[in-house]
């Protein structure tokens, strides 16, 4: 099984493995869009810009779903299950959390996925970005107290 | 029972479901009630997609039944338990492939890690991850590595 540690911890939101499970019911397509959204896990720790490139697949901020947090859509070429525009929308977590994993003495930054969907159009629609924004809060509220 | 008696009971099994919920929701605090209305507006709104309304429900049992949700998670990943070990076998068979052949073909056409990466337009860090099978490599991108050495991609990938 894929290491789900690197620069990052990379946790899916239960809704989001539940959006993963209707998207890709065949196995190796849900192993698939696992082992691309775990290179999350490489996501460049300290500032980073606009949008970039981890490993061989690019991100770039959700426009219209706010500063705070921030979204970011990783991008997946390939097509997953008879899906193209296969989109993994994450946010990096305020803060560790307790239990989270210690590397080299250093408790991992999290990164949280919090949707996976087939894009179908350029622009995000009003409910696709309430839905980031409200999970987003739910999981702030619940492990942040924010 | 007659029809009457049947939807006497129907109806007493909605209510009793509808309490529940409600319950669920009062237990929240404001923030999250007021994510579960947007959510409900969405799932009522005749003009939002099949998608969105899924969307939109996974994030309100989220919300208000976040156990239901994880022993959902449990149960699907005990499901799929023995499938996906093979799945997983399949796959990393492939990455294993994918990087013997790659290392040999950089050792027979003299490539270094850094060179194949410019090619392949990656991180010099993202060759490294692949080679060690700690990344998979996305089909398109085994398409480039296929033109930086002048193979098939299926040579590299089945």
């Amino acid at each position: 099984m894929d290491s789900i540690c690197g620069h990052y911890y990379v946790k899916p939101t239960d809704s989001a493995r539940s959006d993963a499970r209707k998207w890709f019911p065949r196995t190796r397509d849900y192993y698939e869009l696992r082992k691309q959204a775990l290179k999350l896990r490489w996501w460049p720790t300290g500032s980073v810009g606009e949008h970039g490139q981890v490993e061989d697949l690019h991100w770039e901020p959700v426009k219209g779903a706010g500063q705070s947090p921030k979204i970011h859509e990783l991008i997946i070429d390939d097509i997953i299950g008879g899906h193209d525009n296969v989109r993994v929308y994450f946010m990096v977590a305020p803060r560790p959390l307790d239990g989270d994993p210690v590397v080299d003495g250093k408790i991992l930054p999290r990164i949280w996925i919090l949707r996976t969907m087939q894009k179908k159009t350029q622009k995000l629609s009003n409910n696709d970005l309430s839905v980031l924004r409200g999970r987003a809060k739910i999981i702030l509220k619940r492990h942040y107290g924010s | 029972m007659n029809a009457s008696a049947v939807l006497s009971e129907l109806f007493a099994t909605q209510t009793r479901q509808f309490a529940q919920i409600m319950g669920a929701f009062q237990e929240c605090d404001e923030d999250i009630q007021a994510v579960v209305l947007e959510m409900v507006d969405i799932v009522n709104d005749e003009s939002a997609t099949g998608d969105e309304k899924d969307a939109a429900t996974n994030t309100i049992v989220e919300a208000l039944f976040p156990s239901l949700m994880q022993d959902m998670t449990q149960q699907e990943r005990k499901a799929r338990q023995g499938e996906a070990g093979n799945v997983l076998a399949e796959m990393a068979d492939e990455e294993s492939h994918f990087a013997d052949r790659v290392n040999a073909l950089m050792a027979q056409q003299g490539i270094t890690q850094t060179e194949l990466a410019e090619k392949v337009g990656v991180g010099q860090s993202a060759i490294a991850n692949m080679l060690s099978r700690k990344s998979r490599p996305q089909r398109k991108t085994v398409a480039r590595f296929a033109e930086a050495f002048g193979v098939d991609a299926s040579e590299l990938m089945p």
